[in-house]
Order: structure tokens, then sequence, then C-alpha cells
């Protein structure tokens, strides 16, 4: 699908319930390693495969949960749901290969240095797309852009960057004459005009642009009839 | 965590628990990997860790869409739908976001993770299910209706499109008609491209092999995982 041209292929491991799924309450050593095995192999297969095409340099694969698992057990051998740490990776274009982007305590009970929320990853994923997340952001009541506060508190690597990627992961961003590779996470977009990004990569029959898109004004553009 | 309160969201804290698998150091970075992960070790130095990732929530549902669309609540885009909405289609003949479920089911939030939220409709993701008899529902008429032939069907379709055009006029701006007929539009040609990008017959032995699940050789020799349920 991926070489087809499908741009954004989302596979999941795991079916919401007790069993059969990363969400090992009961027996860490047994109900683990039928998960690590029906992936394990799969995964370092798919990134080869993609090396070998020469796909990967314009797909950006990315593993990630929800949450992790807490240091500590549940009952004797099962571990219960943390949010406070757990490890994504990423691979593909616009990636530095082998590297790795903060630490959590010793005791892997919360994230410490480096700390990175799903807002994080996610303008990271769309800065490699040639997205600039900022002009996807609605800000409620006024409330002003960044450096805010979180970026006091010290979780971002670069609190003085107002849009870009957020985490230090990128690699040198390759910039040919006239085009940007712009990968996406778990799928890929082919190379496209730099610059203009919001224009180039839309379907020809497509006029709309992303920047005006937000609950908000997409629920105002809908009521006057120019959804669509 | 001296001094500091330790709570668990579904239980009572038990003991600290070491890992109950080895782990050992891997690649040039010398990136730690547990002996569950034999293949993936083999990867590290291709790979970025992000080792210091956090939630807002630590309750199934709310993470799951937090992961997905950024908010904790459901009714926002997920990703694959932010991205078929700013980019397009790069294959008409093929969906520009796919979504390819575990086999054993659907995920915490079910198909709410693949919504398109408050964007139009046609940005939700399409589910595949590739070692399924049908890996794409409803795409061809069932064996056992054996009255429906390429004519019949043909003519069916031009007159659900008729129907639906018409309702369309009476209520304009409702996105969800829209996406209908446009995944009608999509099946058609689904229906001549879909069996060629799911044949893996013309893989070769060695890349089968390569991605070949060690926990069931038969069923999954084509999957990968990107999200991990739970």
């Amino acid at each position: 699908m991926i070489e087809r041209g499908v741009r954004f292929v989302q596979v999941w491991s795991g079916q919401g319930g007790p069993t059969g799924n990363w969400d090992n309450h009961a027996n860490i050593e047994k109900e683990l390693p039928p998960m690590t095995a029906a992936t394990d192999k799969p995964i370092a297969g798919l990134l080869k495969d993609l090396k070998s095409r020469g796909l990967l340099e314009d797909t950006l694969v990315v593993w990630s949960t929800e949450f992790g698992r807490m240091p500590f057990s549940q009952g004797s051998t099962g571990r219960d749901h943390n949010g406070g740490t757990f490890v994504s990776w990423l691979a593909g274009a616009g990636i530095k290969p082998g590297v790795a982007h903060g630490e959590s305590d010793e005791w892997s009970w919360k994230a410490t240095l480096g700390r990175a929320y799903c807002y994080d990853l996610h303008a990271t994923i769309l800065h490699l797309l040639g997205i600039d997340h900022e002009k996807l952001t609605f800000r409620h009541n006024g409330a002003k852009p960044p450096p805010d506060r979180r970026a006091w508190r010290g979780d971002w690597q670069s609190p003085g960057v107002t849009h870009g990627p957020r985490l230090s992961v990128m690699g040198p961003v390759r910039d040919p004459p006239g085009a940007t590779p712009t990968l996406t996470s778990i799928g890929q977009t082919r190379t496209h005009d730099s610059q203009d990004w919001y224009r180039a990569p839309l379907a020809a029959n497509d006029t709309r642009k992303i920047a005006a898109a937000s609950p908000c004004s997409n629920r105002r553009r809908r009521s006057r009839g120019e959804d669509n | 965590m001296p001094g500091q309160r330790v709570e668990a969201a579904t239980s009572v804290p038990g003991d600290v628990m070491k890992s109950p698998f080895e782990f050992k150091q891997h690649g040039q970075c010398g990136r730690w990997v547990s002996s569950a992960y034999p293949h993936m070790a083999t990867c590290v130095d291709d790979l970025a860790f992000l080792m210091a990732m956090a939630s807002k929530t630590n309750v199934h549902g709310p993470a799951s869409y937090m992961m997905n669309t950024g908010f904790l609540l459901p009714g926002f885009p997920c990703m694959g739908a932010w991205i078929s909405y700013a980019l397009g289609s790069l294959n008409s003949n093929l969906p520009t976001f796919v979504v390819l479920p575990d086999s054993k089911g659907y995920p915490y939030n079910q198909k709410g993770n693949f919504s398109s939220g408050f964007l139009p409709v046609t940005h939700q993701g399409t589910i595949i299910k590739p070692s399924a008899p049908n890996p794409i529902s409803d795409l061809f008429p069932p064996a056992s209706a054996s009255y429906i032939t390429k004519d019949s069907e043909r003519d069916g379709l031009a007159l659900l499109n008729k129907l639906n055009r018409r309702h369309l006029e009476q209520w304009p701006g409702d996105s969800r008609l829209d996406a209908r007929i446009a995944s009608y539009e999509l099946a058609a040609k689904l229906q001549l491209s879909a069996p060629e990008v799911l044949d893996l017959s013309g893989e070769t032995d060695a890349t089968k092999n390569s991605m070949a699940s060690t926990r069931n050789q038969r069923k999954t020799s084509g999957a990968v995982a990107c999200s991990r349920a739970g």
C-alpha cells in the first residue's frame, strides 16, 4: 500500500479487553512474549524491506502506545497502567538514526528529562510532512502562542521555537532544489514542492487550504454551506 | 520515589518488580533491548527512541484518543484523517488513510480511534483486514448472491448514485452523504485495484519470511504493528 501511494497506514497490535493485547495486568512473563513475538520480526522485516526498496527515504515509521506500565507489580507478576513514562520510536525519512531523546527517573515511574507528550510527537510528525502545526491550532480564549507555560516548565528542548519539530530526533533536513522530502508517520507522502506545502499536495480538484482548519472555523464554514 | 505518593490506575501498588526479561546492549548506539525483541534488536541503529513520552491519563479510552487525536475526549480527527485532509490523495484508486486492525479485534475505543471527527467523513480510516476472507467489507457481492451480475451491479450503482444525489440536493452541507457517495465510487475503483494490492503472492519468499511473525507464520505474513492497544 505504501508503494502504491496510500499516505497513512495505521497498523494496530492488540485488541481491547482483558486478553490478547499489551495490557498485561496479570502476568508479564506469560502475557507479553506472545505480543512481542507477533510484532518483533514483522517490524524488523518491514524496516529492512523499506530500506532495501529505497522507501525508507521518504516513509516515516512510528511505533507508539497510549501509555506504559508501572515499575511495581500488580498482584504478583502483572503491571498496572503508567501514563508517567513510556517509550516510542521513529524511523525513516527525516529521522536521525540511532539516537534517543529524554530519560525517565531511575525507576521508570515518571519521565524526567526531555519529557514529551503526544503534542510534541504530533508536531514533529507534522513537521516531517511539511505541515506547520501552528496553522492547525485554534487557541482557546485568546491564549498566547508559545513560548508559553509549557515552555517555561522546561518540557520542550527549544523553548523559543514557535513551530517546527519539538523533539531532538530530527536529522538534517535534506532540501534538493525545489523539493523537500515530506514523510509521514506510519505512512508516507511523496516529495512535494517545498515552500507552499498546503497548496501543492492537495488533489487537483481540491482547492481548500488547511490554514483555516479548526473545530470552530470548520463549524462556521459548515454553517455557511462551504464544507466540501 | 521517596516521600512521593504512589498510585496505580486499577490496583493497589505492589513491590518494585524487576523485568522478567534479560536486557542487553545492541548496535553501535548501545541501546538496551530486552530478550523479547531479538529481531528488533538488530535495527536499533535505524531508530530514534523517545525515552520519556508521557500521557495526561492512564485510562485506556482517553489515552488512546489522546495518542491518536491529541485530545482526551472523542470527536476530534485522528492523525490519519488530518493527513488525508491536509495532503490529499496520491492514488485515487486507493484510500488515503488505511487502518489495519489486529486480526483478534479492534482496540479500545473501537473505530473511534480512526474517526475524522469534525472533518468531512471521507477522511476517516478505511479498515482493511488482510487475513480475513473479505479483507474489505462489502466490496464484492457474497458468493451466495448468484443473481448479481456485473451488469446488474453497474445498473444498481447507477440508480443508487442517482437517488443519493437527489437526496443530497435536499440536504446540502451534510458531509456524511458526500462521503458515502465518494465511498461507493472509491469502492468501484477498489474492486479493480485492491485485489492486486492485497495479493502477496508476487512477493519473494525472502520478503515474506523476513516479516513472518514468529508467533503465527500463517496469519501475519504482511502485517506490521505500529500502534499498541493496551
